[in-house]
């Protein structure tokens, strides 16, 4: 014969925040003659520690079995709530938060309304209670170590913070040495603060490779990635000294993304292709770094910034100092055309002080862009733009200001490094519409994807500060050592599950996870292939269980049968 | 149906609102922090993502009681599970068509993108939809 | 491993990141914070989307504060506190703290809001419907007890007893402290030293915190001076920013991404309001920067005016005036606006300086604390001794959040 159920009703009327806006003996008077309900009484504080022992009590006294509790929101007491139902012996599932007061007491100018709310938000509860059964737990061993792709400045302390938290760290770079763009001349090798970042980075590079913890593999891509947080199983190819390919198979606990960035000279959105007189940003770079006389015979030299786009981090601080070394070293006339000026980090606006102090005309232009004209007869660049000082109808006048220059110098876009999408395939993390890491969406901020257990550092996600990308390693090391410092987990099964029975294997649940949790693995006995939902890392949304077509996937706290049981209205 | 007992003639109409935990059911809740109310009884019903909700559910609604359904889930580009709202507003405008060939007005199905703390606007949503469905009458009628 | 406790002094958005960060990890946190209620100065700020998402980062500050209510239990919290003296000795802290108890006690107080409802002269008030512990505090400037009339309604009516007419100062040693975090944040530069623009006098001439408050409170924007809905608004860019007749050279960062939100958000609550920024230069940030700016001007139709207002007054109707050269044409105008609101500049909160001379950190000419290690902005010359936020300087949301996390790494590293 089945146990007769004994549903205890608590209700807390918040000191009397709750009671004077509703009416708690109706409400009793009404459930307490249910067959179900063992017990309904009022409370005063239901969430202070004295009253729970005594809820705790209550509940192993009239030995109930499932549990409503309607009192304040249960985002803000829920966790309290659930913790004690455990603690007196009863499954977190069996246990159904009623939102009294702010969705019911507070909100109904009547005490009629107000009580007619509760009893119906009370009997939903009750109707639904009845279908909820428990959840259980399940507990899986996983890997606590991390993959670092990328061995620039960001994969590099990413690697050293989670092996100094006693992750071991097996860090990948596809170049034959680590580094990344600080490493070369072609980025960022300034910084107003004249720190030299290739010491720096050479030092986290001496740390990486005398730590033991660290694994460090050159000239090396990850080509295949399964299985999920805890448990990825990466390959990865390695091309070796005699150009033989080598393949490798990682089982990792978490990924970490820091494959950085590169710039690049878009001619076709200049219309103009780089020359002898007109280069990039970059080129200057190496002009300055090398010690051939590429400057000799320069006067003039003109730098123009905001035709591209609007974004100028990562190339603000680089144009001040390039064109102090021109000036006070090379002593050539320096023109900056530019729409903004890039001052929002410390010690740029000194920078730009400091510029101008030294002689270099920075000229503001808004919405017509300066025309680019090359004078070949005199070997120089013209560089018209208008100027309002100069002419106060000047769309009328025409009023035009001339910059005859030796050297041109663009302003390069700053976009992912080669191959990050194809990156983004293997590892199915979204992207934004410039191709950087991360979708733009704040839940994912700072260093979230949209899967767990694979985090993304530094410039590969838009970044463009180097004490961000510190700040970022830092973040999602820690974020890592959350996830993986015991080597068991232990979690609850409120994830989606699937019936392989019921399911056509159509694959719309693979195809619209947001978080690639779903994959179709081969069972070979049965020589077939099945969907398998990969719980450990299922975030419980629910979208796979309303894409079914086949109804085949169930969130256990969120069925069909539990939510049409509440919405359905009271009679 | 609540039966109005001071004016059993006035139509008071019975709407469902749908709300995703994240976004909508916080806005509820600071709708009582800012001391606003709502002019009759709504119910709320909790998803952990506007996503979960199918076609299934607002149909039930309608059957059982409900002139109308609000479904409120996370502003574009904010879903804490990324494509959440966009799915459930499409399944959404395929559903308005089937029901309003049987007869069931659009604008008693609603879709609409809120954030945690629009506590005004979630106000401002349920009471406009009351309005509405006011003019347009309980949707069985009499039972 | 983790026996001794850590001190956090402050609970704005950094604060609470660290302190949440090291209970996870089962270190025990003193969180002291000077006001009543934590979240610090973000709290104020308002959700900038209205059918899409602006990436105000304002939920990410919201998300966390509401998680505070899970991590009471663990963190040891002190409001209304202040830190008197630190004194090392050896490898402790011994930290003296002065707790102001305000007339309303926070520890008693339980948000019921009967005290605010019966006061007469509507001098109690919660500082922001969603702060967390929901306290409400009592201005001695409205109250009318403090007016020398007699009034203790409040006092009979609180079912708590958490109000009283009398003030107490307690104060509390902590004495084993192994590290400390400041996190002491930031404060809003006060306006009235920008003399030419005359807030305090001009009613509708406001501060973006203020505008924040209308939009909580009413749901549209309103000109002070007669509560009219504003058709013409202007934000003024760079107020105590990159101005060297007040003293501070520097830019405040996060006020470009603010007015363009702001501004954004106003246009899509309502298209018919005109919107119009005075501005420098715009600093970029966020993600797509350019296709979010070139939006912002061509489909939103925010005017933007490269050029800092030298006047705004106001006339006897309310209406504000705002004089100021045409970009395009050098010559002086003057236009009329609804409401002017003014992006202020960031400054380092007042206790500040005192904490950093005691604790003998550097700081920076600006007020803000300077890092011996330029890349690391969250060491200190000190051992023991971290810095996070925006006491280092201006930061957005989520910068703050990373650059919290790793101090909270860094406290974890140093205590293994």
């Amino acid at each position: 014969m089945p146990q007769r159920r004994k549903i205890g009703i608590f209700l807390c009327s918040c000191g009397n925040t709750i009671s004077k806006l509703i009416n708690f003996k109706e409400i009793i008077e009404y459930f307490k003659n249910f067959k179900e309900v063992e017990l309904i009484e009022e409370n005063s504080f239901l969430c202070k520690p004295e009253t729970l022992i005594g809820f705790k009590k209550k509940i192993k006294d009239n030995d109930l079995s499932k549990i409503i509790v309607a009192a304040c929101s249960p985002q803000l007491k829920g966790t309290i709530f659930k913790k004690t139902v455990e603690e007196a012996g009863l499954n977190f599932n069996l246990l159904s938060l009623v939102n009294l007061r702010e969705q019911c007491a507070m909100v109904y100018k009547e005490k009629e309304s107000s009580t007619k709310s509760a009893i119906d938000l009370i009997y939903s509860a009750l109707r639904r209670i009845k279908l909820q059964q428990p959840i259980s737990s399940k507990t899986v061993r996983i890997k606590q170590n991390a993959l670092v792709i990328g061995g620039g400045l960001a994969g590099l302390q990413t690697a050293i913070n989670l092996s100094k938290l006693g992750h071991p760290v097996v860090l990948l770079e596809r170049e034959s040495s680590l580094g990344g763009n600080i490493n070369s001349t072609s980025l960022v090798k300034y910084n107003h603060n004249n720190i030299n970042l290739k010491e720096l980075v050479d030092k986290k590079i001496e740390e990486v490779n005398n730590n033991p913890q660290i694994e460090v593999f050159t000239q090396a891509e990850l080509i295949k990635l399964e299985g999920i947080v805890g448990n990825f199983k990466a390959t990865i190819e390695i091309k070796n000294k005699d150009t033989r390919r080598e393949r490798k198979s990682l089982n990792m606990g978490a990924i970490v993304l820091a494959t950085g960035c590169q710039s690049y000279f878009p001619s076709e959105k200049y219309g103009i292709d780089l020359s002898s007189q007109i280069i990039s940003q970059s080129q200057l770079e190496e002009l300055l770094s090398s010690k051939k006389a590429g400057l000799n015979g320069i006067n003039t030299i003109c730098f123009i910034s905001g035709i591209i786009g609007d974004d100028q981090r990562l190339k603000g601080d680089k144009l001040f100092n390039q064109a102090l070394i021109l000036t006070t070293k090379y002593k050539i006339q320096v023109y900056i055309l530019c729409k903004n000026v890039y001052v929002a980090e410390d010690g740029l606006e000194e920078l730009y002080q400091q510029a101008r102090e030294k002689g270099i005309i920075f000229l503001k232009y808004d919405q017509k862009k300066p025309e680019i004209r090359s004078k070949a007869s005199i070997n120089k660049i013209e560089v018209s733009l208008y100027d309002r000082l100069l002419g106060k109808d000047f769309y009328v006048e025409g009023k035009e200001l001339i910059i005859s220059c030796d050297l041109l110098v663009l302003e390069e876009e700053i976009i992912p490094a080669p191959g990050s999408k194809k990156l983004s395939e293997i590892l199915q993390v979204g992207c934004d519409e410039e191709g950087f890491y991360q979708q733009k969406n704040i839940s994912l901020q700072p260093v979230f994807t949209n899967r767990k257990g694979i985090f993304v550092v530094g410039a590969c996600r838009g970044l463009k500060n180097i004490i961000q990308t510190l700040d970022d390693s830092g973040m999602t090391s820690l974020e890592i050592h959350n996830l993986l410092k015991e080597k068991l987990v232990r979690y609850n099964l409120d994830r989606a599950m699937v019936d392989n029975d019921k399911c056509t294997l159509c694959l719309t649940c693979l195809r619209t996870c947001p978080h690639k949790v779903i994959q179709l693995e081969e069972d070979i006995e049965l020589n077939q292939v099945k969907i398998k939902i990969s719980d450990l890392a299922c975030e419980g949304c629910g979208i796979c269980v309303s894409q079914c077509p086949a109804n085949a996937i169930t969130l256990p706290r969120y069925k069909d049968d539990q939510i049409m049981a509440e919405i359905a209205q009271t009679i | 149906m609540f039966v109005d007992s001071n004016n059993k003639n006035e139509f008071i109409p019975q709407i469902i609102v749908l709300c995703c935990e994240n976004s909508a059911y916080r806005a509820a809740d600071m709708a009582a922090t800012l001391e606003l109310s709502y002019p009759e009884i709504i119910k709320i019903v909790p998803f952990p993502c506007i996503g979960r909700v199918e076609e299934r559910h607002i149909l039930h609604a309608l059957e059982n009681g409900a002139d109308g359904v609000m479904i409120l889930g996370c502003l574009e580009d904010s879903c804490k599970f990324l494509d959440g709202d966009v799915r459930t507003n499409k399944k959404l405008i395929y559903l308005k068509e089937i029901l309003l060939e049987i007869g069931i007005e659009n604008a008693r199905v609603e879709f609409h993108h809120i954030s945690p703390n629009m506590g005004a606007k979630f106000v401002e949503l349920v009471t406009k939809m009351k309005e509405n469905i006011k003019k347009l009458g309980p949707l069985f009628k009499k039972m | 491993m983790y026996g001794s406790s850590v001190l956090v002094i402050g609970a704005g958005i950094a604060g609470i990141t660290v302190a949440q960060r090291l209970t996870e990890n089962n270190i025990k946190v003193y969180l002291v914070e000077k006001e009543s209620y934590i979240g610090g100065q973000a709290l104020s700020y308002g959700c900038k989307g209205v059918e899409s998402c602006n990436e105000c980062s304002v939920c990410l500050l919201q998300r966390k504060v509401k998680d505070m209510e899970r991590y009471f239990s663990n963190i040891f919290y002190r409001a209304n506190s202040e830190i008197e003296e630190v004194k090392r000795e050896g490898k402790i802290f011994k930290v003296t703290l002065r707790r102001d108890i305000p007339l309303i006690d926070p520890d008693k107080c339980q948000g019921c809001s009967l005290c605010e409802k019966l006061c007469p002269s509507s001098a109690i008030s919660v500082f922001h419907p969603q702060s967390i512990p929901r306290v409400y505090s009592l201005c001695t400037k409205h109250c009318l007890n403090f007016q020398d009339k007699e009034c203790h309604i409040c006092i009979d009516a609180c079912p708590f007893g958490a109000i009283s007419f009398n003030h107490k100062i307690t104060k509390e040693t902590l004495s084993n402290i192994s590290a400390i975090v400041m996190a002491t944040g930031f404060e809003p530069w006060n306006p009235k030293i920008k003399v030419e623009y005359g807030y305090g006098e001009n009613k509708n001439v406001i501060t973006a915190t203020e505008l924040e408050k209308q939009i909580y409170t009413k749901g549209y924007v309103f000109r002070p001076s007669d509560d009219r809905k504003a058709r013409k608004i202007a934000i003024i860019q760079c107020v105590g920013s990159r101005d060297r007749s007040i003293g501070n050279p520097n830019c405040s960062r996060v006020c470009c991404a603010y007015g363009m939100k702001m501004a954004r958000f106003l246009k899509e609550q309502d298209s018919g309001v005109e919107v119009s920024i005075f501005y420098m230069d715009i600093q970029p940030f966020g993600k797509e920067f350019t296709k979010f700016f070139s939006e912002c001007k061509d489909d939103y139709n925010i005017r933007y005016l490269k050029s800092i207002p030298s006047q705004i007054s106001q006339t006897k109707e309310g209406r504000v005036k705002i004089k100021y050269e045409d970009p395009q044409r050098g010559t002086i105008k003057e236009e009329y606006y609804d409401l002017a609101v003014l992006s202020i500049a960031l400054n380092p909160d007042t206790k500040f300086e005192k904490l950093a001379e005691n604790l003998d950190l550097w700081v920076k000419d600006s007020g803000f604390y300077e890092s011996p290690d330029s890349m690391q902005v969250i060491k200190t010359s000190q051992k023991g001794i971290f810095v996070a936020g925006t006491c280092q300087g201006p930061k957005d949301i989520s910068e703050c959040i990373a650059n919290a996390e790793n101090a909270a790494l860094e406290v974890i590293l140093f205590l293994k």
